[in-house]
């Protein structure tokens, strides 16, 4: 019999009206971004936002120069910027107030006081042979990176302008002296066409490749689940019995695979709805997007293979399987594939180039997220995202082929768990 | 023309050998028995009846047809276990089946309402499968079964869970359907229904047919078997008098039962009644009913076999 594309349409058709019907859908669709977006802008505010109140050091010094200069030094900021890296270093300025010690204060005094709790903490300096300054801190807390990054800043500030006063400089001269200069990153795309980097460039590849991974593991798990519920309730046989068991699969996979996107689209249209209701952002965050088409194409591709391809071996392991705890262990292996191209999410961002990530871009189980990382990050040859593209069909056809087999055998099976060697005995024959 | 053929079909279970090598022809429009004990294979002979399973040998053609050449809207089926999705409304469950065997969503539609309206269910088309009773729930199942007319309908324990009432609205149904032409294949544990409903069975034991025909010829052939007497003047009858004619006898002051032995008549006892002197007031030939013969059978074939019925 040939595959009765009617027969996938109306499996597809009740998965897909089944689930967007369900009130979780709604749910889900309303919470995720509310969740996401706490969790990708929470950190990022928190660090710019002032948490708790500053830590009080006291300054003992010992130099006789060093702790009066670093307690009025203030650090010439980087060009006023909104990025979110100047607000995080404005925000770090403030993460602590620098007081001089009362005079002759015995160090080891301050140092009960600072195991009491009745001080935060303090900064020893000094100066030898060696070293012009020497700084030490003492606290109870040195774990904030933002106390240290402020202590560092006004050191060095107090420094040049204590080598500066050596030098004998007028301190209007030695001021104009202090400027920062920072590098601005601007991207090269084909043609030698230049645009403005901005914190997107690195936002997007991030973002792209976790949407495939989101929903790979998401809408894969419901597959598994859908699977073996109809297993259990029966309902399979009666289905089976007008259906082959490939129809009902694929029905079930491209129909939880298009309330995926149906779902994804809504986030994306409301996403893009907020950024137009507000032309600052929009402007400052769209202007020369770093999406470009060929992602979005991409992106779309990817996740259409990716997801038959992963969500296909989801249905196996549900139709192999007679209980979510049995589902267990095979979950593992196979969500290995879509965690280890995240893990090395960093190194393939910073070198996108490298053979081994060229290689994880082209392996049909890794492909989807890092080559969507390599896209976003570089110019990413033709062939190589057409090599990529065809493996990954390939990979994708072979495995729903064999997924195929396992869950036309494992639907029908109740009672004890298969073995590898019978799974195996299910593809083959 | 047989709706069903079955020539050598059987399939095993890794060692368990679920269907031995069976023939079998079941005609067309007609209502079919499928009888057995537990276990005995009769769900494993419908499985692969509905292309569940393939045989591991022989052949199943359907009105002539290979089975696998047959469209799956030429079939209807009941299976034993609850086979419905509960979380969806009665009514788009209906049209879905419907539309997997081939039906427009048109005329799926048109055939739910006017199905749910001979159950008398029109009033749940738009409730969840979970509300309904386990009743209700089988009538939503002969529905599936039979909503796209299938020319051949398998229902496997349809009556369970029915009270009586309903169990005659499925019997008139399955009767409505038969007119219309379609050919029933119904497996079930309950005599009566098989009495009333069954034009021919099949009695399956340990994977093999053990019986098979038309009700009416076995349960005279089993029935005439059974003889039942009253007479008067027969207070010395000797039990070794009928040795040569009955396997059993059981004579009372006016009354005795006799099963006879095959090759004998029941003919012959009144015949030897009437030479011993007896004056006898009623001769009748008892009918054995299914149930007797079912247990009768299936007792006997199971005393020479192995035994792994569950």
């Amino acid at each position: 019999m040939r595959t009765n594309w009617g027969n996938i349409y109306a499996v597809l058709r009740r998965e897909f009206l089944d689930r967007v019907r369900k009130k979780s859908f709604l749910v889900s669709t309303l919470i995720t971004p509310v969740v996401f977006g706490g969790l990708m802008i929470l950190p990022g505010l928190l660090s710019v936002m002032q948490t708790g109140k500053p830590t009080q050091v006291l300054v003992v010094d010992r130099t006789g120069w060093a702790g009066p200069a670093v307690v009025a030094a203030s650090p010439a900021a980087r060009p006023a910027g909104n990025s979110l890296e100047s607000k995080a270093e404005e925000s770090a300025m403030n993460a602590a107030t620098l007081k001089m010690a009362p005079a002759g204060e015995d160090l080891e005094a301050i140092k009960r006081d600072i195991g009491d709790g009745k001080v935060d903490g303090a900064l020893f300096l000094e100066g030898d042979g060696k070293a012009e300054l020497k700084a030490t801190y003492f606290g109870q807390n040195i774990s904030n990176p933002q106390l240290f990054q402020l202590l560092d800043s006004r050191l060095n500030v107090a420094l040049v302008e204590h080598r500066l006063d050596k030098l004998g400089l007028d301190r209007a001269i030695a001021d104009k002296l202090k400027g920062r200069v920072e590098v601005e990153p601007v991207k090269v795309e084909k043609g030698g066409k230049t645009r403005k980097g901005s914190i997107m460039d690195f936002v997007v590849p991030i973002a792209l490749a976790l949407v495939i991974y989101m929903m790979i593991l998401m809408y894969g798990t419901a597959i598994m689940n859908g699977v073996l519920e109809e297993k259990n309730s029966k309902v399979v046989e009666v289905i089976i019995s007008a259906v082959r068991p490939f129809e009902l699969m694929m029905g079930k996979i491209v129909g939880i695979a298009s309330v995926g996107l149906l779902q994804y689209g809504i986030w994306f249209m409301a996403g893009a709805a907020v950024f137009m209701a507000n032309p600052m952002n929009f402007q400052s965050h769209m202007d020369g997007s770093p999406v470009k088409l060929l992602q979005l194409v991409l992106l779309v591709l990817y996740f259409l293979l990716g997801f038959i391809f992963y969500s296909s071996l989801y249905a196996a392991i549900g139709a192999a399987c007679t209980s979510q705890q049995e589902t267990q262990q095979w979950q593992m292996p196979i969500a290995f594939g879509l965690i280890i191209p995240f893990m090395l999410m960093m190194p393939t961002l910073m070198t996108p180039n490298a053979s081994w990530v060229v290689a994880l871009s082209l392996f049909p189980v890794t492909s989807p997220i890092t080559m969507l990382l390599r896209v976003g990050a570089v110019e990413v040859p033709l062939w190589q995202i057409g090599a990529s593209l065809g493996l990954l069909a390939l990979g994708t056809v072979g495995v729903a082929w064999a997924a195929a087999r396992v869950y036309r055998v494992g639907i029908l099976m109740t009672g004890k768990r298969p073995s590898i060697p019978e799974i195996l005995r299910w593809i083959k024959q | 023309m047989e709706a069903l053929s079955y020539r050598g079909v059987q399939k095993n279970f890794g060692d368990v050998k679920a269907v031995k090598p069976l023939d079998l022809d079941i005609p067309q429009g007609k209502i079919f028995g499928l009888l057995g004990p537990n276990g005995a294979g009769k769900s494993t002979l419908i499985r692969m009846t509905m292309g569940i399973f393939l045989p591991d040998g022989g052949a199943i053609s359907v009105f002539g047809q290979p089975r696998g050449e047959v469209a799956s809207a030429a079939f209807g089926y009941l299976p034993e276990d609850r086979g419905l999705y509960t979380k969806m409304k009665v009514g788009e469950l209906l049209r879905f089946f419907a539309s997997l065997r081939g039906l427009s969503s048109a005329e799926a539609g048109r055939r739910a309402s006017e199905g749910l309206r001979r159950v008398g269910l029109e009033k749940w088309e738009d409730h969840k499968v979970d509300d309904l009773s386990k009743g209700m729930q089988q009538k939503i199942q002969l529905l599936v079964a039979i909503q796209h007319r299938p020319k051949i309908a398998v229902l496997d324990e349809p009556f369970t869970g029915l009270d009586p009432v309903n169990v005659e609205l499925f019997m008139e149904v399955l009767d409505e359907i038969i007119a219309q032409g379609t050919t029933v294949v119904l497996s079930t544990h309950q005599m009566e229904q098989v009495e009333k409903l069954c034009h021919a069975i099949a009695l399956i034991n340990k994977g093999e047919v053990v019986l098979k025909g038309n009700v009416a010829d076995i349960r005279r052939e089993y029935g005439s078997r059974a003889v039942s007497v009253s007479f008067a003047d027969g207070a010395e009858l000797q039990d070794s008098q009928f040795a040569d004619l009955a396997e059993k006898v059981i004579l009372m002051p006016n009354e005795a039962r006799f099963v006879v032995r095959p090759e004998a008549h029941a003919g012959k006892v009144l015949k030897r009644l009437l030479e011993l002197g007896v004056n006898v007031s009623r001769f009748e030939e008892a009918q054995a009913s299914m149930h007797d013969i079912f247990v009768q059978v299936v007792s006997g074939s199971g005393a020479e076999g192995d035994g792994h019925a569950n």
